[in-house]
This record gives structure tokens, C-alpha cells and sequence, in this order.
């Protein structure tokens, strides 16, 4: 009993011990990849690069997306209010949830999923196949040259995207509640109009998706750099991207939820 | 000046609970062809890898060229790379980039010469590795013969005073051993760079080295000529170079007793 309960200390310390270690290796790539003047010669190029692999291809699903939510949210938006009469307000109820809540986190686990598995997944790729042990020997640090234009693409494009989906979701929701269901497209965008507020409600939805795309493409970097360099190894630290990222996204999103929107 | 390149003192180095290199002494001479070789696991990759600080030891010092790159930060490390080229056992080219943009990467970034000028130094490089016609193909249009030549114009293109080769001959045919034989004693000689080739094909490695090295169960069981160490009466040598199945570097892997093993003990 008294081995039992030993034993299952130990695993709990050695847990324990190796969080704090994977937290310190995470915090050191974070530090090193910012840290230092920037390369003017090669790091622009390499900075517009990454915004293309991880922005532009990120595109299409986020505007399909942004789309088909825009057009569920109005839909089922339309069918309650209608009850009451409030038809009306659909703009309101549409712009708020999408730049407050929707916008900013479906659009960051939309970019886990597309751009966040890929970043780790070629990082790891690169390990396995000794491409970062080989620029290390050429004399170049793999985490100036890697893992920063990554690490700044990712923190750019999350808030770009996020307001790209909130963008194509209201023009959704136009084309089903207005154009399809017949809500007067006057009373639809000037409620609209009167309820959002730009430091209230756009600010803090732009500043939520980028607190989302830091923790996300940090995860992602890091999970590639810190991958097993074996096929098993490069597959769990994909999913541990998706995962860890996800779960960040939603967690991180309540806190500043609380912080911004508490009415106290 | 010193004879010797590198100086390798009481170099400990371990795997978790794993010793793989036990208080080992290596002295590396300049300008010569050296073969670190070794039964499989034995730590010889491993001590590439330390020689080129990729890893750092638990303890010992490394002394390259008289500097100890075990106590040097990341960027004086960086620094000290640049005079290093190495070979990797898969190659390790750069797959988004062309032949010619792997060989003209150290180039471009430790350097500020004109396109023109790199362009001359990437074609020379290509053509002694004969792979001038292939300058436009992409790494994963490449044979495994031909991704090592590519490579190793890439690890020579900085004109390197220390070249190392992990497992060069593992895997290719005997008219790539012939040749990369042939390269390795050429680029030693018009260069006059220091070589470690890291290896466990004796006959080919032998025919082109001068130093020897010899690794077993983390000690340095042989060191010297070739010749010396050939003739030298160690059983572990012996048994390494004539390809013995059983001897000092066991058959089995440590098990238990084979009866008990079985559940024979009771029948």
C-alpha cells in the first residue's frame, strides 16, 4: 500500500517536474525566436513567405466558414426573434456574438486546425530530417530563421483573419435575414450601427484574436521544435498543437471575456 | 602550431540512465583524414554530434583549434560553426530549395558577395561534386547518391578547416562509395581541411584514412595508424574488424537467464 502510494508520488512529481520543464523550453524558443535584432536582409521576404503559407491559404476556409456561421446565426437569430416581434434587431444580435465571441475564436480554432498542425507538422518534419541540425551547422540559428518569421506571420495574420471571417459572417447573415427572410435591411444595419462601439466591441474582438494567434502559433512553433524526430513523435506533437491550442483558445477567451465585458 | 585539431578530454556523455561515452580521450590531427569507428550504438555519431556541439557533455572538454566550444554561448557557437561543415547520413538538404539555392545558402547568409560571384562559387562546388548539370532539381528528385553529393557541396561551399562525415558509405551502391571515396581524399588534399569520417564499413574507410578511432562500450579501445591499431592484439579491435558474431561486444542483449526465461526451471 505505503509502495503504492510512493509510487504514485513519484509520478506525480515526475509530471509535475516535466510541465515545469516543457514550460521553461516553450518560454526559452518564445525568448529566443523575438529576442535580437532583425535579419533586414532575408527576414522581410521570409516574414512575407510564412504570411502567405499561414495567412493567404488560411483563406478559404475561413471566408466558407465565416460564411455558412454567418448564415446559421441569422437563420436561427430570425426564427426567435420573430416570436417577439424583434426581428429587427438581427443586425444587433448578429454583429455583437460575431465580434465579440464568434468572430475572434471560431477563426482561431479554424487556424489551429489549418495553419497550427501544418507550422508543427513541417517543423517537425525538418527536425526529423536533420534540415534544423544542418542550418545549425551552416552557422545559422534555426530559431532566427525558422521559427521567428513563423512565430510573427501567425501573430499578424490570426487578427487579420478574424476580422475577415466577422466580415463575410454579417454579409451571411445580410443575405439570409435581409435578402432572404425579409427583415427590412434599414432596421437591420442602422440597429446594427447603433449598438456596436469601436473601442468596446471591434478593439476588443481585434484584441482577443491576437492574443489567440500568440498562444496558438507559440504552441504550434513549439511543438514542432520540441517533437520526438520520429514519425509517431511528429504525429503527437500535431495533435498536441490541436488540442493544447483549442483548449488555450477557449480558456484564454473566458478570462478576457471577464476582463472586458464584466459590467462591475 | 598545434599538430593536433582537436583535443578531446575525459568526454562524458549520457542518454538518461545510458552512458554512452565514458571519460573518453580523442586527439584529432590536423589536416589528415580521421575515422572514428565502432560497432553499432557505440557512441560515435554521438561524439560527432559533441565535437560539433550539437549536444554538450555531462562533463570533459572539446577543444577545437585550441578554443573549448563546450563553454561558448549560442552565438559565439554560431560563430565557431562556420569554420565546421558537415555531411549528414540522410543528406539533410533544404527541401523547399532548389540544388543550387541548398548550395548557395551559406553563402547568402554569412556572406555579402555579388550573384554573379555566387553563382561561379556554386557551379565550382557542383562541378567537383559532378552534380553541375542538376543545379535546377529539387531535393526530393534526387537519388540517396545523389542528395549526399549535393549535400556535401553545401558543407564544403564556405571553404570549411573541419569537415565531418556521419555514415557517408551506409546504404549506396559501390560506384557512389568509389566516388565519394574519391572526394572525401581529393577535398582532404586541395583543401587541406581536417576530416573525421564517423563510420562501421572498415575496408572503405581504411582506404582512405590516416588516423584511426576506435569505440567500444563508450571507451576508446584503439587510436593511432591504421596500421597500429589493426595489428593491435585488443580483443575488442579484433573482433570489431574481423566481424566476429560473438566476443567482448556481446551476441545478446543483457536478458535474464534464458532457463528461467523459458519457465523451464520447474518442467
Amino acid at each position: 500500500m505505503l509502495t503504492l502510494v510512493t509510487d504514485y508520488l513519484q509520478q506525480l512529481g515526475r509530471y509535475g517536474l516535466n510541465l515545469a520543464a516543457g514550460f521553461g523550453r516553450a518560454g526559452l524558443v518564445f525568448w529566443h525566436a523575438l529576442w535580437g535584432s532583425p535579419d533586414w536582409r532575408a527576414g522581410p521576404s521570409l516574414l512575407i513567405r510564412q504570411l502567405y503559407f499561414i495567412g493567404v491559404y488560411s483563406l478559404i476556409i475561413i471566408i466558407v466558414s465565416g460564411l455558412l456561421i454567418g448564415m446559421v446565426l441569422s437563420l436561427q437569430g430570425y426564427t426567435v426573434l420573430v416570436r417577439f416581434g424583434a426581428e429587427t434587431a438581427l443586425g444587433q444580435l448578429v454583429s455583437l456574438t460575431l465580434l465579440r465571441e464568434l468572430g475572434p475564436v471560431v477563426a482561431a480554432l479554424l487556424f489551429v486546425g489549418r495553419a497550427g498542425s501544418a507550422v508543427t507538422a513541417e517543423i517537425g518534419l525538418m527536425k526529423a530530417t536533420d534540415q534544423l541540425a544542418a542550418m545549425e551547422m551552416i552557422g545559422v540559428d534555426p530559431l532566427k530563421r525558422v521559427i521567428r518569421p513563423r512565430l510573427w506571420a501567425g501573430i499578424i495574420a490570426m487578427p487579420i483573419l478574424a476580422q475577415v471571417f466577422n466580415m463575410v459572417a454579417i454579409w451571411g447573415a445580410v443575405a439570409v435575414g435581409v435578402n432572404w427572410l425579409g427583415v427590412d435591411a434599414g432596421s437591420f444595419w442602422s440597429n446594427m450601427q447603433n449598438v456596436v462601439e469601436f473601442r468596446e466591441d471591434i478593439v476588443n474582438g481585434i484584441i482577443k484574436a491576437f492574443a489567440f494567434g500568440v498562444i496558438i502559433t507559440w504552441i504550434a512553433v513549439f511543438q514542432g521544435y520540441d517533437a520526438v524526430p520520429t514519425s509517431e513523435g511528429i504525429s503527437a506533437a500535431t495533435t498536441r498543437t490541436v488540442v493544447h491550442s483549442s483548449l488555450a483558445v477557449l480558456a484564454m477567451d473566458f478570462l478576457l471575456t471577464a476582463v472586458m465585458f464584466s459590467t462591475d | 602550431m598545434p599538430t593536433n585539431w582537436i583535443e578531446i578530454d575525459h568526454l562524458h556523455f549520457s542518454h538518461g540512465p545510458r552512458v554512452i561515452l565514458n571519460g573518453i580521450n580523442v586527439s584529432i590531427p590536423k589536416g589528415k583524414i580521421t575515422a572514428i569507428m565502432g560497432p553499432s550504438g557505440c557512441g560515435k555519431t554521438t561524439l560527432l554530434r559533441l565535437i560539433s556541439s550539437q549536444l554538450k557533455p555531462a562533463a570533459g572538454s572539446i577543444r577545437v583549434d585550441n578554443i573549448d566550444i563546450t563553454g561558448l554561448d549560442r552565438q559565439q557557437l554560431f560563430v565557431q560553426r562556420r569554420r565546421m561543415g558537415m555531411l549528414f547520413q540522410t543528406g539533410a538538404l533544404f527541401t523547399d530549395l532548389s540544388v543550387f539555392e541548398n548550395v548557395a545558402f551559406p553563402l547568402r547568409v554569412h556572406t555579402n558577395l555579388p550573384e554573379p560571384m555566387i553563382r561561379d562559387l556554386v557551379l565550382m562546388k557542383l562541378h567537383a561534386v559532378g552534380l553541375r548539370g542538376a543545379r535546377d532539381l529539387m531535393p526530393a528528385e534526387l537519388s540517396g547518391g545523389m542528395t549526399r553529393r549535393a549535400a556535401l557541396a553545401r558543407a564544403i561551399v564556405l571553404d570549411p578547416e573541419l569537415i565531418m562525415y556521419d555514415e557517408p558509405f551506409t546504404g549506396q551502391d559501390p560506384i557512389f562509395v568509389g566516388l565519394l571515396k574519391h572526394l572525401i581524399r581529393r577535398i582532404n588534399q586541395t583543401m587541406e581541411c581536417t576530416c573525421i569520417i564517423v563510420s562501421h564499413d572498415i575496408n572503405e574507410t581504411l582506404a582512405i584514412s590516416d588516423y584511426m578511432v576506435v569505440l567500444a562500450d563508450g571507451r576508446v579501445i584503439g587510436q593511432g595508424e591504421p596500421e597500429a591499431v589493426i595489428n593491435s592484439d585488443n580483443r575488442y579491435v579484433q573482433q570489431f574488424l574481423k566481424g566476429l558474431p560473438d566476443g567482448p561486444v556481446p551476441f545478446h542483449y543483457p536478458a535474464p537467464d534464458y532457463r528461467l526465461d523459458l519457465n523451464l526451471e520447474n518442467s
